[in-house]
């Protein structure tokens, strides 16, 4: 009965519910709602499901101990897509540093970027899940700032004024990251599109 | 044209990101986070069921310690206080040397004999002046007590 009740509360409302009579179901019900969402904001950003994982529990585990520093005034979407956000970067940066002497990391994502992979070719690009995986490796090779914003627009079907927010940075900037983002991904996948 | 081909490849884009299969959390995952909040409360020293905090008890405990060495220090000095410290040897009971009976000056003896071997071992606390001043006095005593057997046993001769 109290469970079919909070289901039907907003995502506000079952904050409110969790900071002010520290309901622990709200708080389960926060959990099934988003887990999804994040981990597929998070693996597009990354690229790495076991490294996601982790980030979206610490993600909760964030909302569960700093509950009290979320205000009403926001969205709790926004709030919870911030700190997922800032933990997703945090460990992109630590990834990279790792990596800098790597083979892997031959790239510059500052660079014109050329993909010279075999998998791009239109006529093996039949498979739906191979495409999905030339998407994702296009995605992990255009710059992260651009990525976080495409992925945000045009995977999490946010608004510019709600990325805005969780990337604490202007509207215009969303809005030409997005551009620029979108211009680099369709360098890289011309040749899916082609035909 | 181009325009349009890069227009249409745009728009073809947007359509494969937003088609782009949902990635799902694994089934165990409330659980673990869950297991993960619960880990790390401990380790931040917050206690859930309990309401107390770990870093609120380790002032206690180094408390408690620190009472029970205490303790112990005192009950040692106790013991200590209780049992007469080697250096300070009994006095000699001059009047078990009148004793006329040959038997009891032996015993004498025999027990002033013991209680010098005690005497001989040296106590870890004491120091060195007092460990010659004690044996000087006992050097003394010893030679009282053989002059007083002598006479004792002369004494049971002449009889």
């Amino acid at each position: 009965m109290l469970e079919k009740k909070l289901n039907e509360l907003t995502d506000e409302e079952l904050i409110n519910e969790f900071q002010q009579n520290n309901v622990s179901k709200a708080f389960e019900i926060i959990i099934q709602r988003y887990k999804n969402p994040l981990m597929n904001y998070v693996y597009r950003f990354l690229g790495d499901y076991e490294a996601c994982v982790d980030i979206v529990q610490e993600t909760f585990i964030k909302v569960y101990r700093y509950k009290n520093s979320y205000s009403s005034i926001a969205k709790f979407s926004t709030w919870i897509y911030t700190i997922a956000g800032n933990l997703a970067r945090t460990e992109y940066q630590r990834k990279k540093r790792r990596n800098f002497f790597s083979i892997e990391s031959t790239w510059d994502e500052n660079e014109p970027y050329e993909i010279p992979d075999e998998s791009f070719r239109p006529d093996v690009t039949t498979d739906s899940d191979l495409k999905e995986e030339i998407i994702q490796k296009a995605l992990l090779k255009i710059s992260a700032s651009y990525r976080e914003a495409v992925i945000l627009r045009d995977i999490q079907g946010m608004s510019y004024e709600e990325i805005s927010e969780i990337m604490k940075i202007n509207v215009g900037t969303v809005k030409s990251r997005i551009n620029r983002g979108r211009a680099q991904l369709q360098k890289l996948l011309k040749n899916i599109y082609k035909e | 044209m181009e325009e349009n081909i890069y227009d249409q490849l745009h728009v073809d884009l947007i359509n494969s990101l937003q088609q782009l299969k949902q990635i799902n959390a694994p089934d165990n995952f409330e659980h673990n986070v869950l297991l993960k909040l619960n880990s790390s409360s401990i380790n931040k020293g917050i206690n859930f069921k309990y309401g107390y905090s770990w870093s609120k008890l380790i002032p206690i405990l180094a408390a408690a310690i620190i009472m029970v060495v205490a303790i112990i220090f005192l009950l040692n000095e106790q013991v200590k206080s209780d049992n007469p410290s080697l250096t300070n040897s009994k006095p000699i009971d001059h009047s078990s040397v009148n004793s006329t009976s040959k038997n009891k000056i032996d015993e004498t003896v025999k027990t002033q004999t013991s209680s010098d071997n005690n005497i001989s071992a040296p106590s870890s606390d004491q120091n060195n002046i007092s460990n010659k001043e004690t044996k000087a006095g006992l050097n003394n005593k010893k030679a009282e007590l053989s002059k007083a057997i002598k006479k004792e046993m002369d004494s049971v001769s002449k009889k």
